[in-house]
């Protein structure tokens, strides 16, 4: 090869040997600047009692993470809230998007009118999604109560997101409503990919839609399956918006979650080292769960 | 599976499957299509007949949601925000991701799985040092006090998507740039980037559009109420008029006209944003 140009792709001159450091370095620098040290210095501020604003600062090591684990019960409150919603969302949100999928695929007539109205929620900011159920769940005017009446149900209707025992699942609802076209859309690119004749095979001998559905369609899926379980948990760790518009945490703690708890101690009361500390108990708890998840599938990919 | 011709039969017979998607479609859609037409009511008639369609559609309710938040400044700021930090996604991902699928170099394995971890990690634990970061850069409340966070977000993902497009290019016309001696950026500028619009116009919307709806950041790090995006504006003005129907309906209207209109027209692009990395993953 003659390749006397010092910058092409075979030659061995420092130039190109120092290139590829040249083309990554952009996104290290990015990723180290906003990234990698906010992470590292989150655990330096989470070992001081500070304020955000006085140059007085105080080194109390783990004090604040004692504090979490032993003094604080509304961390608790919000790290129970965070898993209850997030396994309801891994749940339910793949089960939705899996049923949807599996129905959007069987016909022909609509299917992209189908598929595009159920994606509609999914582009929509979830502040809007958030402001929208905030007046379904209107215990007087919203639709859903309206809807309970409509059909005599009126001894259900209550105030769904003051209502002790219904906000947190108010919350999640809405949310599988904005993202279950998600999910649908990731197991539709999957489902196109079984070929047909494993279906025909298994009518040949006698199996029904159903069985055709636990036996074929399911276990194929398992890399949709796993994507979506993995980015519905990711997503769910990290609620804030929802609690934020629709409930601020209320009623009492019941909708408190960890993200909308480190947002309060450290904005609002200015609890900043405690915050910190908050902060990354819930980025390891993050990391840790998507690592179970990502275990767990290989486990079953053979 | 489509069948050039409505084949009615077969139309037929799948017709309780069609009830069960309409009954969800309804579902899906009502809630939205129910507070746009509730925007065109007045707040007497929104009281009055709540469910009906507007007898005399009126944009006035739209005139004063747009004056009272703002919005037209709101959406000048989420454009920019968004655009920019696209296009710096875009210029990080597409250099980074070259490198790594194309290149050769000692830790090539071990910066790109550090860098996918980066898709896990939660800002949300970390707005407390990122606000203390750009208060120390001088960045915050500004526009690249948002921007930088959002690419940063966004590149370990675009990076994997991109990577996986990148490597799928045939060998052979990496052999054939090689024999015409073909530099590094030539090879990437013409013919790889060319080949990979479709990941990257899936990347660029799929990026765009979270960041576009994105709340935490721009609330920790945005101040001034002229540099707000729109959800940002929303969620502060809406809470302030939240008894007022006819005004938070017509701002929420107006906000997300946008991006659904956009959507429904570029439907395809939007998803398959998601499924080229989905499929491969």
């Amino acid at each position: 090869m003659n390749s006397m140009n010092n910058n092409s792709i075979n030659s061995k001159s420092f130039v190109s040997r120092i290139t590829p450091y040249l083309y990554i370095s952009p996104a290290l620098l990015l990723l180290i600047c906003f990234l990698a040290y906010p992470v590292l210095y989150n655990i330096h501020v989470s070992l001081f009692d500070w304020n955000g604003v006085s140059p007085k600062k105080l080194f109390v090591g783990l004090q604040n993470y004692k504090n979490i684990f032993f003094n604080d019960k509304p961390f608790y409150n919000a790290i129970g809230n965070t898993f209850v919603f997030t396994a309801g969302a891994a749940v339910f949100q793949t089960a939705v998007g899996l049923l949807l999928a599996v129905l959007v695929s069987r016909i022909v007539l609509f299917r992209i009118v189908y598929r595009t109205i159920f994606f509609i929620p999914v582009v929509m900011s979830i502040v809007a999604v958030s402001f929208i159920w905030t007046w379904m769940y209107n215990p007087v005017f919203g639709l859903i109560n309206g809807i309970f009446r409509l059909v005599g149900l009126e001894c259900i209707t209550t105030a769904w997101l003051g209502n002790y025992n219904t906000a947190l699942g108010a919350i999640l609802v809405a949310a599988i409503w904005k993202w279950a076209g998600f999910t649908m859309v990731v197991y539709l690119a999957g489902i196109q990919n079984i070929p047909t004749e494993l279906y025909e095979a298994a009518a040949i001998e006698g199996a029904g839609r159903f069985k055709q559905f636990l036996f074929i369609t399911f276990p194929l899926l398992l890399p949709q399956t796993f994507i979506n379980v993995l980015l519905t948990t990711i997503g769910s760790l990290k609620v804030f918006d929802w609690v934020f518009i629709m409930t601020a945490g209320g009623p009492g703690r019941q909708t408190e979650v960890l993200p909308y708890l480190i947002y309060y101690n450290g904005f609002r009361f200015h609890r900043i080292g405690y915050s910190a500390a908050q902060g990354t108990l819930l980025f390891m708890v993050v990391i840790f769960l998507s690592f179970i998840i990502i275990r767990a599938f290989k486990g079953f990919k053979v | 599976m489509y069948y050039k011709r409505f084949n009615f039969r077969r139309n037929v017979r799948q017709i309780p499957i069609h009830v069960i998607l309409i009954l969800a479609a309804l579902v899906f859609i009502y809630p939205t299509f129910w507070v746009i037409m509730a925007s065109f009511k007045t707040g007497q008639e929104l009281y009055q007949a709540p469910w009906a369609l507007p007898k005399q559609p009126t944009i006035g309710n739209f005139i004063q949601a747009w004056q009272m938040a703002h919005l037209g400044r709101a959406f000048i700021n989420s454009g920019i925000v968004s655009l920019s930090a696209v296009v710096l996604i875009l210029l990080v991902s597409i250099f980074a991701a070259y490198a790594i699928s194309h290149m050769d170099f000692r830790g090539k394995k071990t910066i790109y799985f550090i860098i996918l971890l980066g898709i896990m990690a939660p800002i949300e634990a970390l707005i407390i040092p990122i606000f203390i970061t750009l208060k120390k850069f001088n960045l915050l409340n500004s526009y690249l006090g948002v921007i930088f966070p959002y690419a940063t977000v966004g590149v370990p993902f675009s990076l994997f998507i991109l990577v996986n497009f990148f490597k799928d290019i045939p060998s052979e016309i990496k052999d054939a740039a090689l024999i015409d001696g073909t530099s590094h950026i030539q090879f990437l500028w013409k013919i790889v980037i060319p080949l990979s619009v479709p990941a990257i116009v899936g990347v660029s919307i799929f990026q765009g559009s979270l960041i576009w709806n994105e709340l935490i950041v721009s609330l920790t790090v945005l101040q001034d109420e002229n540099l707000f995006t729109i959800p940002l504006t929303l969620a502060t003005f809406l809470r302030r008029f939240v008894r007022e129907w006819s005004l938070t309906f017509s701002t929420l209207s107006l906000s997300m006209i946008p991006i659904v209109v956009l959507y429904i027209i570029f439907n395809r692009h939007f998803e398959r944003g998601l499924t080229v990395g989905a499929v491969k993953g």
